[in-house]
């Protein structure tokens, strides 16, 4: 009792540190409003090792971040914007517009500025961009990054829904990709397979930046810079240190109206690899260099009340993340639509929210899509953040199964999770199933999602997914699109094998849509559609990110739209 | 004695190929995909095939085994796929025997991980392991001299003290401490010894205090409960009435009768530590060879694991045959055969 209590007693002293904190972050955005100092040294403090800077291999928010405001640019990009959790624009990056839709939705085209051009001076071509995207299709050497271009461009895919083009290696169906991706001029030129409208979205990601052929050394190029953006590596990257970024000379601020590129040096630390606490207790002390610095790592459980505390070097936002419930369509129990529904309607999504520290750490919804995406349809819960037990118990004595029904459901271990299933637990329980929690090491959490034992082993799971570019795009179809995902070997993201031909062509029509508007509103109207109708997902909280910096940095502005993370275009340092 | 260091060295190589074999067997024996780990956040079947491909587990176990004990003596060349290097030449790197591997996590060779990690945790151990032998032998001694009086009680319960305290707690709180706060010390960052010895000792001085004071403790207990049975011997009292100096009769009658326990629990400990401090590199960001055992194990780098398994099991084999060759030269009653 006495351990709950004190548990119960910091929770609160967070949640009230968190509130003090939000409404002072949001006068003073952490020197959101200060203008910009040239000069100086950044430090970025890393307790994350990197695990890839080849922009066709990046795919961590901050990496796509720091890899087009220092030196990769993209066709399009999103702007900065004035203050924390601000919406900001889709803008032209190394494209001179945010490209050309056909009327069909199949066709794009971009046109590369003049001006833009290599750290050794030559210009950044078409060319340059068609190779670059090309090495996405070579999976058995450029991997972990993001695969749109192989899921997008207009290339035949094998029985397994491999590319028939093997990327610019083996060359095999190299026609395939220059019939799909074509260059005239200066003007790049996509064919789609199917109606993309939000590609110019896609085109944000470092993966459709450009890469030069020259420069490419497959695996080995991991770790190296060639930069088209204001900085350049100075010398060579080391694991576990880090580099120092220095100028690049031969950018050209006329041509970039996004990045200020304030400072005249980044340092990147990634000293502190593994070692979270330490780097927010360097950055809560403030002491020395590190009044300077800034970090893309969240801040830990240990640090969230002095983070909270530090008032105008913080930044409290929400998180590209939902986390959320998959019933699984292959079990006994959830393939029946009354015993889904009664799930759903049991979930105590308070439970969770208490055991992540309160409502301004994490808030129960009823949404797949992140309420940071245009697409958000903010459906209401649909027996409050509590759950109704007894209309779930109704529907599942309704559903032809004995009670209790027994339910085993997965999550990713970990003290918190351990406390939010077991409050989950409760209402489950209490609506007539019998439920056994399995949680299963955080390291194996996926993968064992993913293999096809699981479908008959486990009734539900739990899952998290984020947007990759402010599109729902990347959520519902990534997710749910069972043609896309399912395959022999597992359910790729359709953890729970929902597979639902109406939907699928849902999502079809709404990918088909070029107005951004109504094709956002298309995939809200999935969303609630899956959550309320088919109860395929059960959406239980998005959370927050916490953030620290030093006392110098000005303009340390979270970026929710672009990557969830501090935006290095407009950051400066006082000295 | 020739003969007998032939013979543990032959049977230190057969146990390495067993634990190797074993640590391949085990690791593929998981339910865990390793490819999973580099497939990225919208990982596909088919791109999960390449992946496996571009690590080279696409291939038997027995295969991927033998690849590698190749590799110990012929060295190799990466990726281990033959068409991808006649694909793509550039892309080649070669690892000179003898080859550990190539880190999936890291992209490049654990030989060159190695080569930077090794000098990491031998400054780390070399260090801490001289003072907490002067600290723990030394105490030791002092107490077993005073048994019973005022300084016995002090020093072995301190010894208590810093045996009780988990190094992650010693090493966090000086940290934070002597650090961040007082600024005392740099924030530990391994600077190599021949670039400065002085930032060398600076930054390695933390890690050394916590190890050193965990360490410390056990050998001043050790050296204490020997010394005292060697001190009550026969011929300690008979040195003692023949008129020997005090120092004489400590250091090369006492002492060296109780040093056989003491360079046994010695031996092990460097051995292991020179394998890595996992929680005192971790703690203080020295991205030595624990370290690099557990970001193995974190991302389920296959090559680097087999490696590390490979390099902490040598030491402690090797550390435990010099500790039965040392035994000769300690006390002359034992030969080897």
């Amino acid at each position: 009792m006495k351990q709950i209590k004190i548990v119960a007693g910091v929770a609160t002293t967070l949640a009230l540190a968190l509130v003090a904190t939000a409404c002072a972050g949001t006068a003073s955005p952490s020197g959101g409003s200060v203008a910009g100092t040239a000069g100086g040294t950044l430090t970025v403090l890393s307790a994350t090792a990197t695990e890839h800077w080849d922009p066709q291999r990046v795919y961590v928010g901050v990496n796509i971040e720091a890899g087009n405001r220092l030196f990769t640019r993209t066709l399009t990009t999103f702007g900065p914007v004035a203050k924390d959790g601000e919406a900001a624009t889709l803008v032209a990056d190394a494209a001179t517009d945010t490209g050309t839709v056909s009327a069909d939705g199949k066709e794009w085209k971009f046109t590369i500025k003049d001006g833009v051009k290599w750290e050794d001076g030559k210009a950044v071509t078409c060319a340059d961009f068609a190779y670059g995207i090309s090495r996405t299709f070579a999976v058995d050497v450029i991997t972990g990054g993001p695969n749109y271009a192989i899921q997008f461009l207009d290339i035949p895919k094998d029985a397994k829904g491999g590319s028939a083009y093997a990327g610019p290696y083996k060359k095999t169906g190299q026609d395939l990709y220059d019939k799909a991706v074509s260059c005239e001029g200066n003007t790049i030129t996509f064919k789609m397979a199917k109606p993309t409208g939000d590609f110019n979205m896609a085109a944000t990601m470092t993966a459709f930046g450009a890469f030069r052929a020259d420069k490419d050394n497959g695996d080995k190029s991991n770790f190296e810079v060639f930069s088209n953006g204001p900085y350049k590596m100075d010398g060579a990257w080391t694991v576990n240190k880090g580099a120092t970024f220095v100028r690049n000379d031969q950018w050209d601020a006329k041509t970039d109206t996004i990045r200020k590129a304030y400072p005249d040096k980044i340092v990147w630390d990634e000293s502190l690899n593994g070692n979270m606490e330490t780097l927010y207790q360097r950055l809560i002390a403030n002491q020395g260099e590190d009044q300077n610095a800034i970090t893309f790592d969240q801040a830990p459980p240990t640090a969230l009340a002095s983070v909270a505390a530090a008032t105008g070097r913080n930044s409290i936002v929400a998180s590209p993340y939902t986390r959320y419930l998959v019933p699984n369509f292959k079990s006994k129990v959830f393939s029946n639509d009354k015993a889904r529904e009664a799930l759903a309607l049991a979930t105590d999504r308070n439970a969770y929210v208490v055991a992540a520290g309160g409502d301004q750490v994490a808030k129960a919804t009823n949404s797949l899509i992140n309420p940071a995406l245009p697409a958000f349809p903010n459906t209401p819960l649909l027996a409050g953040d509590k759950g109704d037990p007894a209309k779930a118990k109704a529907l599942l004595e309704a559903s032809g199964l004995t009670l209790p029904v027994k339910i085993n459901v997965t999550y990713r271990k970990n003290a918190m999770m351990d406390k939010a299933f077991a409050g989950m637990k409760l209402g489950w329980d209490a609506a007539g199933f019998d439920t056994q929690l399995t949680a299963i090491p955080a390291e194996q959490y996926y993968s064992t999602l993913q293999a096809p034992a699981s479908a008959t082993k486990y009734d539900a799971y739990w899952a998290g997914w984020g947007a990759d570019y402010p599109s729902a795009s990347t959520v519902i179809p990534q997710l749910l699109d069972s043609r896309s995902q399912i395959s022999s070997g597992g359910p790729g993201q359709d953890y729970g094998y929902f597979d639902n031909a109406d939907f699928n062509a849902g999502i079809d029509k709404a990918m088909a849509i070029t107005d951004g508007t109504a094709r956002e509103k298309a995939w809200g109207t999935l969303d609630t559609e899956v959550v309320t109708k088919y109860f395929g997902v059960i959406p239980l909280i998005n959370d927050q990110f916490l953030f620290a910096h030093g006392s110098n940095v000005q303009g340390a502005i979270v970026n929710t739209t672009f990557t969830g993370y501090y935006d290095l275009a407009n950051i400066s340092v006082k000295h | 004695m020739f003969y007998y260091i032939l013979r543990r060295l032959t049977a230190v190589v057969v146990m390495l190929f067993l634990i190797t074999a074993t640590t391949f067997a085990l690791f593929f024996a998981s339910p865990l995909d390793p490819a999973r780990y580099t497939c990225g956040k919208n990982c596909t079947t088919s791109i999960l095939e390449g992946n496996r491909q571009a690590l080279g587990f696409d291939q038997p176990v027995y295969v991927q085994y033998g690849k590698f004990v190749a590799g110990l003596f012929v060295g190799r060349d990466y990726p281990d796929n033959e068409q991808l290097r006649k694909d793509f030449p550039a892309q080649i790197v070669h690892c000179p025997a003898p080859c550990l591997g190539y880190s999936t996590t890291q992209h490049r060779t654990i030989n060159e991980m190695v080569a930077e990690a090794w000098p990491i945790s031998l400054s780390i151990a070399i260090g801490a392991f001289t003072i907490w032998m002067i600290v723990g032998v030394g105490g030791g001694i002092i107490a077993a001299l005073n048994k019973g009086k005022w300084q016995d009680r002090l020093i072995v319960g301190a010894a208590l003290v810093g045996f009780s305290l988990p190094t992650f707690f010693v090493g966090l709180t000086l940290l934070y401490f002597v650090s961040i706060q007082w600024g005392l010390v740099p924030i530990p960052s391994y600077v190599p010894f021949l670039e400065s010895p002085w930032r060398w000792a600076q930054n390695l001085i933390l890690p050394w205090i916590t190890l050193a004071l965990f360490f410390a403790a056990s050998y001043v207990r050790l050296t204490r409960a020997y010394m005292i049975e060697t001190m009550s011997e026969d011929y300690i009292r008979t040195a003692k009435a023949k008129g020997l100096a005090p120092g004489a009769v400590i250091f090369r009658h006492g002492l060296r009768a109780a040093m056989t326990p003491i360079v046994t629990a010695a031996g092990l400990d460097l051995g292991g530590l020179l394998g890595g401090a996992i929680i005192t590199e971790s703690v203080f960001g020295m991205h030595g060879l624990g370290f690099l055992a557990v970001h193995s194990v974190t991302y389920m780098d296959l090559p680097t694991i087999v490696a590390m398994v490979m390099i902490v099991s040598s030491f402690i084999v090797i550390a435990n045959m010099l500790v039965d060759i040392t035994y000769g030269f300690i006390d002359p009653r034992v030969k080897v055969a």
